[in-house]
């Protein structure tokens, strides 16, 4: 997915940093304690992309293995709600298929990462079972669990062989709610509060799958097993060390998925009519461009900032309408002018998918700004009102079938919002290719901000540069987007109880400059995120 | 490319009635041909003017629209039906099309949720079990109770389902040929002794996740354990399933070809290849239930396989003509069922159209209003005993009157179904 090669980079010139300044006390996020009753998930399930990844770090597997499971359901855009995914007699089919498929191919291709004996006898059998069980079930196995899958095990050797029952017993774990669901009831509540400490290892697959988007590895595993989740500043120093790792771009990357509908955009079809330089592969290289983008800020700079300001776009042979003379399909790095291309929203598979098939939509790029950066979503429109966008062969530009369109009665109020947001993105069509004119007319960018809680956005602006220039200041933005990402970590709506951990996120991902790895630690030291609530006190 | 699923000998034998039927052949006394339901969804409404047969001197006499052309020949098979309101989706949470959807075959309002609508309305599942799941009951005790088949039904919230289990119970529909293939067909066709091998290692296998789930379930709360039975009953289920019929029973035709079954150019390979695989499990007795959805109710697609390359849903907003090319090739769809159906015997010498309900319906009744009125209908096959080869206009009657009506044809003495505040009971002159 991420494999492309890059060439000729061409370093990012000096640009002024916009974003919040850090201050000094920014360092070790504060661990905070808020006593409030919150909502509570049962069982969270792994989402596909958890399943691929955990079989990936434990298994060695590169199959890809829950390609055929159902997609979850989106709980506002969020994949890995903990009330909204639950099995079904589809799932648990495609459970059944897809263990069978990865214990036959772990056992035949890489057995060493299931056992490592001398001979295979009963101490060989037991050690697996132990080691592989405890990995998979992120937890020391209980008596109970032992016995039934050493008994299980030995009947299967004895009916068959010792690869055979290791495959088989394989395929058990893979299928039991012990690896599916992510558990959380190990401690004993204390009933004097609303909420109680996780133990040990449900920290750790809290840690992990918010991190990683995957399973504890050993030494997380070892930390929880010797208690040292439970100090607050033991767990940072864990969190530190994961972030640090590799894998941290994975729990990275499926935020920024789901949060701007990344997956959407490789697929997106456009009309040939009105637009023929589009093809199929314009589309794939929309997508990629965007991950590179998106990898080159976490990998630089790290901040908010920096990904709505950045003038970083990376383009092949497929992107020349964006100015592009590469002739090769790898990816190269080029710094834009930075008074058209100004951060994440100003990149080509973005401004694609918030468009129309045929035309730009300054409507979706106006409530994506409201939505997912001002944290302000319009209300939605009345009952039985036309939403449809207008008809390209209504002539003149974009911006005027638009206002000509949301003018009317009871639709002005909240187009009054949405509009003058959409309409600074005019610049851009509905390929994301900057115009000058649109429909033989002068391209008019001009916009305002009418209405946000933080009265220092509202105003006039002219195009995006300016604009992003406004937000990437915000605190309004920054809180928005620390929101955004603890709903993601906690795979729930956020709730009262959850308002004074969130206070504090903000709070510290403002104080550290809008750095997001200081944001996850934030979350990792917060309340919300280190306990789990209880009935009641 | 159309490569067919059964060989030819295979074909040969189902449309003769013959060798494919297994399960009900054994018996020697002729035991009554099951009963089918087809419900087929196609999403944001009709094209109304083009629509509607013109209506004659008699309910009999009616002239068909040029959309529903590829029903001519089977006229005496179809019932046309107008003036059905839904008005239990009139209001309520989420937007019109999420309404609509969710109310269609539950006949009740969905639940509020988060689920963002097309126009940033939110709203949840849908709110009670649906009329093709209560039939489960009725007719349906068969390995595989019910399918969700889908063309290209890609949303994964209230806008991509009509089926459901239950409140907040969602059956969702499978867009991929393949995936469906392995629904029915479990194990491959090889040597009997190979199948009888892997199910009773998958039995054995599965006994003991069963026992890893009772041992969890034992250490956690209430709200967990709920969790936990439902998954339990979900694997034993599916262990029944699997060995529910004898080995070599129905034998597994070729695995639909891999395709990139979620585009919109392979939306007629996939309605091809889904409907080929609900009629061989109709002729195997493995289903008697399917709902089949044509994309989904928040779908922005182009059709460009019917020339069509602007989003169709915008184009259902605008009364396009362009909407009447999609609503033929959906029809069209509709009667490639009836006449596999037709051609097809049960054991005792019917036709499988004669023991099977066919619906076509939508979430709304014409994009442009976004209206519950008038919903457009049309039924087909003689399952329910209903007097076909008509067109019916109603008074503005609710939809869940059309639901009970269908209950009742299938032997239920249900005087109400979904929202009792929106039925008034079985419709008039159906049979």
């Amino acid at each position: 997915m991420r494999l492309l090669s890059l060439t000729g980079v061409v370093l990012l010139t000096g640009c002024p940093k916009t974003g919040p300044t850090p201050t000094d006390d920014a360092g070790m996020p504060a661990i905070t304690e808020c006593d409030a009753p919150a909502s509570r998930v049962p069982l969270r399930l792994l989402t596909r992309a958890e399943y691929d990844n955990t079989l990936h770090d434990l298994l060695g597997d590169d199959s890809n293995p829950s390609r055929d499971f159902p997609r979850e359901p989106l709980a506002e855009g969020w994949d890995n709600d903990g009330n909204l995914n639950q099995v079904t007699d589809e799932s648990v089919a495609r459970y059944l298929e897809a263990a069978e498929v990865v214990a036959a191919q772990t056992v035949s291709q890489r057995a060493d990462w299931l056992y490592r004996c001398p001979s295979k006898n009963s101490a060989c059998a037991a050690q697996f079972i132990a080691t592989i069980g405890r990995r998979l079930y992120r937890r020391a196995l209980t008596d109970d669990e032992t016995t039934a899958l050493t008994t299980f095990f030995n009947t299967t050797e004895h009916n068959n062989d010792f690869d055979t029952a290791v495959e088989w017993t394989l395929q058990l774990m893979l299928q039991s709610p012990q690896f599916l669901y992510r558990v959380e009831e190990g401690a004993n509540p204390t009933k004097s509060s609303w909420r109680t400490p996780l133990d040990g290892p449900e920290m750790a697959s809290r840690l992990s799958y918010f991190l990683w988007a995957s399973a504890p590895d050993d030494t997380l595993l070892d930390a929880a097993a010797a208690g040292a989740l439970a100090d607050p500043e033991a767990l940072q120093a864990q969190a530190t060390r994961m972030l640090q790792d590799a894998k941290a771009a994975r729990g990275k990357a499926r935020f920024f998925d789901l949060w701007l509908r990344l997956s959407d955009i490789g697929g997106l079809e456009k009309s040939t009519a009105a637009y023929p330089a589009f093809t199929p592969a314009l589309a794939t290289a929309w997508r990629a461009s965007l991950d590179l983008f998106i990898d080159d800020v976490l990998d630089t700079e790290g901040t908010l900032a920096a990904l709505l300001t950045s003038n970083s776009m990376f383009v092949n042979d497929q992107m020349s309408m964006y100015g592009s003379t590469q002739t090769s399909s790898t990816f190269t790095k080029v710094t834009m002018p930075a008074a058209q291309r100004n951060g994440l929203l100003t990149q080509p598979g973005f401004l694609a998918r918030l468009s129309g098939p045929d035309q730009s939509s300054p409507i979706r790029r106006g409530i994506f700004v409201l939505d997912k950066l001002l944290c302000q979503v319009p209300p939605p429109p009345p009952a039985n009102v036309d939403t449809t966008p207008p008809k390209v062969d209504l002539g003149g530009t974009t911006r005027q079938r638009f206002a000509q369109h949301s003018s009317n009665g009871s639709c002005a109020g909240c187009h009054a919002l949405i509009d003058p947001l959409g309409f600074g993105f005019e610049h851009y069509d509905g390929l994301g290719a900057w115009r000058e004119t649109d429909n033989g007319q002068p391209v008019d960018a001009s916009g305002g901000i009418t209405w946000a809680s933080d009265e220092t956005l509202v105003g006039a602006f002219n195009g995006v540069p300016e604009l992003m220039g406004k937000l990437s200041r915000s605190k309004q933005v920054h809180d928005c987007f620390s929101k955004e990402w603890l709903r993601f970590a906690m795979g729930r709506g956020l709730g009262d109880g959850d308002a004074c951990s969130l206070e504090s996120v903000q709070t510290q991902f403002m104080k550290s400059g809008g750095n997001f790895n200081q944001l996850l630690l934030a979350i990792v030291g917060s309340d919300t995120f280190r306990t789990r609530p209880v009935e009641a006190p | 490319m159309k490569r067919p699923l059964l060989s030819r000998r295979m074909v040969l034998r189902a449309s003769g009635g013959l060798a494919v039927a297994l399960p009900l052949l054994a018996h020697a006394e002729p035991t009554p041909p099951p009963k089918r339901f087809v419900f087929c969804y196609q999403p944001n409404g009709v094209l109304v003017p083009n629509w509607y047969p013109t209506a004659g001197a008699s309910d009999t006499q009616f002239t068909l629209p040029p959309i529903h052309k590829s029903l001519a020949d089977h006229k005496a098979d179809c019932l046309w039906l107008s003036g059905l309101d839904m008005k239990v989706a009139v209001n309520g949470a989420g937007e019109q099309h999420q309404r609509g959807i969710g109310a269609v075959l539950t006949g009740s309002k969905i639940n509020t949720g988060n689920f963002v609508g097309n126009d940033g309305t939110k709203a949840g599942w849908g709110s009670s079990i649906s009329i093709d799941q209560q039939l489960v009951s009725l007719i349906g005790q068969t390995r595989v109770p019910s399918l969700q088949l889908g063309i290209n039904a890609r949303e994964r919230d209230v806008s991509g389902c009509v089926s459901y289990a239950g409140g907040d119970q969602p059956l969702l529909p499978q867009n991929d040929p393949r995936v469906t293939f392995r629904n029915l067909f479990t194990e491959s066709g090889g040597p009997l002794d190979e199948v009888e091998r892997i199910r009773r290692r998958r039995a054995s296998v599965l006994d003991a996740v069963l026992g890893q789930i009772t041992s969890l379930k034992a250490k956690l709360g209430s709200a967990e354990k709920v969790r936990l039975e439902s998954h339990f009953t979900k694997v034993r289920d599916l262990e029944n399933r699997l060995t529910a019929l004898p080995p070599g029973t129905c034998p597994a035709p070729n695995q639909p070809p891999e395709l990139n079954f979620e585009t919109e150019a392979a939306m007629p390979e996939v309605a091809r290849l889904q409907i080929e695989l609900l009629v061989l499990a109709f002729q195997c007795d493995l289903t008697r239930i399917a709902t089949f959805m044509f994309s989904d109710a928040k779908n922005h697609i182009a059709l460009p396989f019917l020339n069509i390359d602007s989003d169709v849903h915008n184009l259902t907003h605008l009364s396009d003509p362009k909407v009447a090319i999609r609503d033929t090739w959906m029809v069209d769809q509709f009667a490639s069922i009836l006449v596999k159906l037709k051609g097809s015997l049960d054991p005792d010498g019917s036709t499988m159209l004669q023991n099977t309900l066919m619906l076509l319906g939508s979430d709304v009744s014409r994009g442009s209003t976004h209206s519950h009125e008038d919903m457009p209908f049309v039924a087909a096959g003689h399952a329910t005993g209903w007097q076909m080869g008509r067109f019916l206009k109603y008074a503005g009657q609710n939809t869940n009157d059309l639901l009970v009506s269908m209950l009742r044809g299938f032997g239920s003495a249900a005087t109400t179904f979904g929202d009792p505040a929106f039925c008034t009971g079985p419709l008039p002159a159906l049979t």
